[in-house]
């Protein structure tokens, strides 16, 4: 079928294009305008802004850990009380059916699941192929593995821990791979409670530097598109500001893309000794090209935090609110759930102000990230409002007004004029991360890619306009029109394939006959497990 | 297998599942047993939300350990790494039957990732723990209270090792006391199939204490694996773990009002559904029964039954592994006809009037 | 203006959840809206005109003439009026109540007066399990208010209670009090096995030796016989018992130590 999109504004950096126009879909893909042809539908577009759906390149939706959030928070699910609209996380997408349904009514269309346990792979794949509508992908956690440490400990050649590295995202049908608090789990099983940089884990003799360097050429020379995805350590302490200068100085001129970095904009300046490094950060960032970061914005409101950084959220549990929460020492990451209400106190304002501080002082819109970590820094159903906040420095100067001066007193933000333009916001959530991921099918609205197009009806109101839009296709079927759902499909998991090395398996095997006494199997599963048509799609790796 | 039963008379399945599918639309009430495997328990669920049904599962055991987490969390330990890593294992209650094997492995080896390559083992329960006795002639040191029940004696333990006062005994409590003074990782195990909730809450409290100091976590083993499998299902599709309903439209979480157990036996229900290999429970009070189940022969007085395989072994599954404690894809060992139990609900789902 | 009034037509066929007939929500509507109002809970579900049969109009004073066991969340949120049920309920009576009162003339399901922060709620009859205490997932119990049992109580009455009287009068089942924060739970009839298990502050007075205390618990010569006959003049004073619960001799016993130790159970010595 030929649909045409007439009239809109559109915007399409990577193919420069911006200004009003026709864009023409065909059998699921962006073609050009056909000659002598008429569509067989059109859709009015004028008055809008045409843009290739959105792309998250972390947000936490499916999985083990998210699923454990669900179970521990059953009275915040919104049929749990009488009056559901008005009750915390509500509007969550607390189900994967809702989670494809709010994402795609906002016009993102991809969405990477950052941190699943290769162990729980098949789990996250059921739990993300019930989310209707979107494409997914999953980053394979390693950098706690007792495999990988144990290769590390002993200097296994780097084509060894290459092999390890390709089998585990493989076997798990992961995009990438992403490396979380790189051995603070593991050492937090010793009963180590604080864990930095250039600590070593006990047992292993092995720093946590030695584990992100290490897992940073594995994923390099795999020709793995995504970078290696960095949780850095010391999330969320006064003066992580020092670990993430760190870990940034770490890359050495090779990719590296640091996760939520605004958990690491705290300095230790001030009567709290709790202040914004933002500006210091942004700096360094804008300083080197290697580096790509997301923010992880904090918004205010119950959110629970689901991170595979167990030693970090075993020390977040006082501050549960409300008090209960979930620790798992699971085989390498583990993760903990910590419900959390960011207040607009002297914190909760500081963290939000660092955020922007970040999105803002970041120059290049290719290297900044548009994530709240979610649910961590807020659930992603806040988008609307932080498009807004970004896009307008009045929306800012309002909100900042409801918050703690003191702690504003401590940031730039409010001597920031810096307004995020659309081509600005189609670069940081359509083209950027298509480019980040290696996903050449999508980002951008030029002929071949893959029709999954977002239209937004112009208006003041910016949060309303990116909250609901007009019309999104995906893969070129109407799935959203005046912001509800009018179509459900089923998206596939991106992910890569590369060979395993047959040596590294009857290896894998053994170790796992030899140390858990089960087979292989136990930890691979074959593709009917996931019980849907064409469950993946292959992405490939650079040669 | 063509054949299922309409009370005792031989049908066609197919007929079968017509019928099966416009009774449910006419209920009332209906509910539904669930104790399959993952994409049974899919299957299951959207048949609920379809005809508006309350759905659980069959075991009592499986509630407190959601309410485990639904209502307290805690902390937890994979079965990898209490294999590879905990140099004291205490167990606390009953444990499951199939974990006996599980037991027997700690047994037969010894930690590699910490400790001394040993491990010893403590028992708060008066019946065997996996391959050892009841008494203290096994390599196991048996702790108890007199004058109390289980309940009671984990509370003394706590209050004993937190060095508060208690007013009987724990005995053992003292090697305890000193195996843990040098315990690498100390891990509990537990189930709801051998604790009650506070007990259970009371090992999380006591795990929490230890933490303070060491390192300390709990093994919790399902009373059923398809029970807990069919929690996780429940928790991603409907925000919520079993005992949820769809009568009123959206999904309502309430462990006491949708007791399927209870709603039969209080004559609240006109339609039960069982899904499970295993037979369902009696026929109780005035409600229809239509049973999905691995049989070749009618139901007692079940208005219809329709044969399902044993997943994992009829047919391949995804099944929740306690080994693992995750998801599992097993193939069939002993392939047969049996259809798996999703296949015959999506085909009364599919044979639903659309207006349902 | 006479009471608003429910009068039972027969016993329901399905679950009802009572929640929408309290004085705040029925203040501003017409009898025929009042009729139409949802109250089921199975999918083809009734509404008040199937159940009831509707007379008076002042919604401060609601009757039920009839009860049953599938009365669900009678009297929910209520924060003014009153309410009389002439019959039995199911759970959740007075559910998160804050003011006004409730009058159960049979007996209760489980989780009645679940969260409540104020008001008065006296059931005539029995009360099922965990009376005044949270719904799953919730942290908090009872949190002020009155509530009284004058028969017995289930399993866990006043669990995770944090403020407020709780006095049963027929006899508590097992783990009375349990996770209790503070508050006091008066026992008339004994109580089962390990009452205040988990409890961290708060009193628990009974009148006889419960039938098993946790070894958690440890007895203290030293009791605070002013709090004693505070409490027993203030049981009197309410009207709740017509003679002294605690008398002049009481056991007391600290606990649970398996956590901060700071609550108490006093026990009627002549009982024992």
């Amino acid at each position: 079928m030929l649909t045409k999109i007439a009239g809109g504004e559109i915007i399409d950096p990577v193919g420069g294009r911006h200004g009003v126009g026709d864009l023409w879909i065909e059998d699921g893909v962006i073609v050009d305008p056909p000659a002598g042809r008429n569509a067989e539908t059109t859709v009015d577009a004028s008055g809008c802004i045409v843009m290739a759906g959105a792309i998250d390149i972390h947000s936490h939706i499916g999985g083990g850990n998210v699923n454990t959030a669900r179970l521990l928070l059953p009275e915040h699910h919104s049929a749990h009380l009488p009056r559901p609209s008005e009750t915390p996380l509500s509007n969550l997408g607390w189900t994967a059916f809702q989670t494809g349904r709010l994402y795609a009514q906002m016009g993102f269309t991809t969405v990477v699941e950052p941190a699943m346990a290769p162990g729980n792979a098949l789990h996250t794949h059921l739990e993300l192929a019930d989310i209707p509508i979107i494409d997914k992908a999953t980053l394979a956690v390693l950098g706690n593995d007792d495999f990988l440490l144990s290769l590390i400990r002993d200097n296994a050649s780097s084509s060894m821990i290459e092999d390890y590295v390709a089998w585990t995202v493989a076997s798990s049908r992961a995009l990438g791979a992403k490396v979380i608090n790189a051995g603070g789990s593991a050492a937090f099983k010793e009963n180590v409670r604080r864990f930095s940089l250039d600590d070593i884990v006990p047992s292993y003799g092995v720093s946590s530097r030695k584990i992100v360097k290490t897992l940073q050429m594995a994923v390099q020379n795999l020709g793995i598109p995504h970078p290696l995805h960095v949780h850095c350590n010391n999330l969320g302490m006064p003066g992580s500001v020092d670990t993430a200068a760190a870990t940034i100085a770490a890359a050495e001129g090779v990719p590296l893309h640091l996760a939520h970095l605004q958990f690491y904009g705290y300095g230790t300046e001030g009567k709290r000794r709790f202040s914004s490094a933002a500006s210091q950060l942004a700096e360094q960032v804008n300083a080197t090209p290697e580096i790509t970061i997301d923010v992880g914005q904090v918004m205010f409101g119950q959110t629970v935090t689901i991170s595979s950084d167990v030693l970090r959220q075993f020390s977040a549990r006082g501050n549960a609110h409300p008090k209960k929460s979930v620790i798992f020492d699971g085989d390498g990451n583990g993760g903990g759930i910590v419900p959390y209400r960011y207040r607009k106190d002297f914190y909760g304002s500081l963290q939000w102000a660092i955020g922007l501080e970040l999105f803002l002082l970041i120059t290049d819109p290719w290297r900044v990230f548009f994530t709240t970590d979610h649910p961590n820094g807020a659930p992603f159903t806040a988008y609307p409002a932080l498009f807004e906040l970004l896009m307008s420095k009045e929306a800012r100067r309002e909100m900042a007004e409801g918050l703690s001066a003191s702690a504003l007193a401590l940031t730039t933000l409010l001597a920031i004029d810096r307004e995020y333009t659309l081509e600005e916001i189609a670069v940081m959530t359509r083209a950027a991360p298509a480019r980040l991921l290696g996903l050449k099918d999508r980002g951008n609205l030029a002929a071949g890619a893959i029709a999954d197009v977002a239209v937004y009806r112009k208006g003041k109101d910016i949060a309303k306009m990116f909250g609901s839009a007009a019309f999104v296709f995906k893969d070129g079927e109407l799935v959203v029109k005046d912001g509800e759902v009018v179509a459900h499909r089923w998206g596939r998991a991106l992910r890569l394939a590369p060979q395993p090395d047959k040596t590294m398996v009857r290896r894998l095997e053994a170790y796992h006959q030899e140390r858990y006494g089960l087979s292989l199997d136990w930890f691979d599963f074959p593709d009917w497990a996931i019980a849907r048509e064409q469950p993946f799609s292959e992405v490939a790796c650079a040669a | 297998m063509a054949v299922a039963w309409i009370g005792n008379r031989d049908a066609p399945v197919q007929h079968a599942v017509e019928q099966a599918a416009e009774l449910l639309a006419a209920s009332r009430c209906p509910v539904i047993s669930i104790d399959t495997d993952i994409h049974g328990t899919r299957a299951a669920i959207a048949l609920a939300e379809r005809i508006g049904a309350a759905y659980d599962h069959p075991f009592e055991g499986v509630a407190r350990e959601t309410a485990t987490f639904t209502d307290r969390g805690g902390i937890f330990v994979s079965p990898g790494e209490v294999r590879r890593r905990a140099d004291v294992v205490v167990v606390v209650g009953d444990l499951p039957a199939y974990s006996r094997e599980f037991v027997s492995e700690l047994a037969e080896t010894v930690p590699d990732l910490a400790g001394d390559n040993s491990r010893s083992f403590f028992s708060v329960t008066g019946t065997p723990i996996g391959p050892f006795p009841a008494d203290n002639q096994g390599p196991v040191t048996h702790l108890s209270c007199k004058g109390t029940d289980l309940t009671g004696t984990v509370a003394a333990l706590r209050a004993h090792l937190a060095g508060r006062r208690i007013s009987s005994p724990v005995e053992n409590a003292d090697r305890l006391s000193k195996a843990l003074g040098h315990a690498r990782f100390t891990a509990f195990l537990c189930s709801g199939a051998g604790l009650d909730d506070l007990a259970l809450e009371m090992v999380q409290g006591l795990a929490a204490d230890l933490n303070k100091k060491a390192r300390a976590s709990i093994l919790l083993i399902p009373t059923s694996e398809a029970g807990w499998g069919s929690v996780l299902v429940s928790t991603w599709t409907t925000g919520l773990p079993l005992r949820t309903s769809f009568s009123r439209g959206a999904p309502e979480f309430d462990p006491w009002r949708w007791n399927v157990g209870r709603m039969i036996e209080e004559g609240e229900v006109d339609l039960h559904l069982w899904i499970g290999a295993g037979s369902p429970p009696a026929k109780n009070g005035d409600s229809k029964l239509i049973a999905l189940t691995k049989t070749g022969q009618p139901v007692a007085d079940a208005a219809i039954t329709i044969p399902i395989g044993e997943p994992g072994a009829d047919h391949d599954a995804v099944l929740l592994s306690a080994r693992t404690g995750t998801l599992a894809a097993r193939p069939a060992s002993e392939p047969s006809r049996m259809p798996a139990a999703a296949t015959v609900i999506n085909s009364i789902l599919e044979h639903l009037d659309p207006t349902c | 203006m006479s009471r608003l009034t429910f009068t039972l037509l027969s016993e329901p066929p399905e679950r009802l959840d009572l929640s929408p007939l309290v004085p705040a929500r029925l203040a501003s509507m017409a009898m025929h809206e009042v009729e139409k109002i949802r109250l089921g809970v199975s999918k083809h579900s009734l509404a008040v005109g199937d159940v009831f049969r509707l007379s008076g109009a002042d919604v401060s004073a609601i009757v039920f003439e009839g009860g049953s066991r599938r009365f669900d969340c009678a009297g929910a949120l209520l924060d003014s009026g009153t309410i009389r049920i002439a019959g039995d309920v199911g759970a959740q009576t007075g559910r998160r109540m804050s003011g006004g009162s409730i009058l159960v003339e049979g007996s209760a399901g489980p989780h009645a007066g679940s969260g409540m922060s104020g008001g008065r709620l006296e059931i005539l009859g029995d009360a099922g399990d965990f009376t005044g205490g949270p719904l799953a997932g919730e942290l908090a119990g009872m949190s002020g208010g009155t509530l009284i049992v004058r028969g017995r109580a289930g399993d866990r009455a006043g669990d995770r209670m944090r403020r407020g009287l709780l006095a049963v009068l027929g006899g508590c089942g097992d783990y009375a009090a349990s996770r209790m924060i503070a508050g006091t739970l008066a026992i008339v009839g004994g109580s089962g096995r390990m009452p205040g298990y988990l409890m961290r502050r708060g009193s628990i007075l009974v009148d006889r030796m419960p039938q098993m205390l946790s070894p958690s618990f440890v007895e203290s010569g030293a009791w605070d016989s002013v709090f004693a006959s505070l409490a027993d003049r203030h049981l009197i004073a309410e009207g709740i018992a017509q003679e002294p619960l605690l008398g002049r001799t009481v056991r007391r016993y600290c606990g649970d130590n398996a956590v901060l130790g700071k609550g108490e159970i006093l026990v009627a010595a002549q009982g024992s």
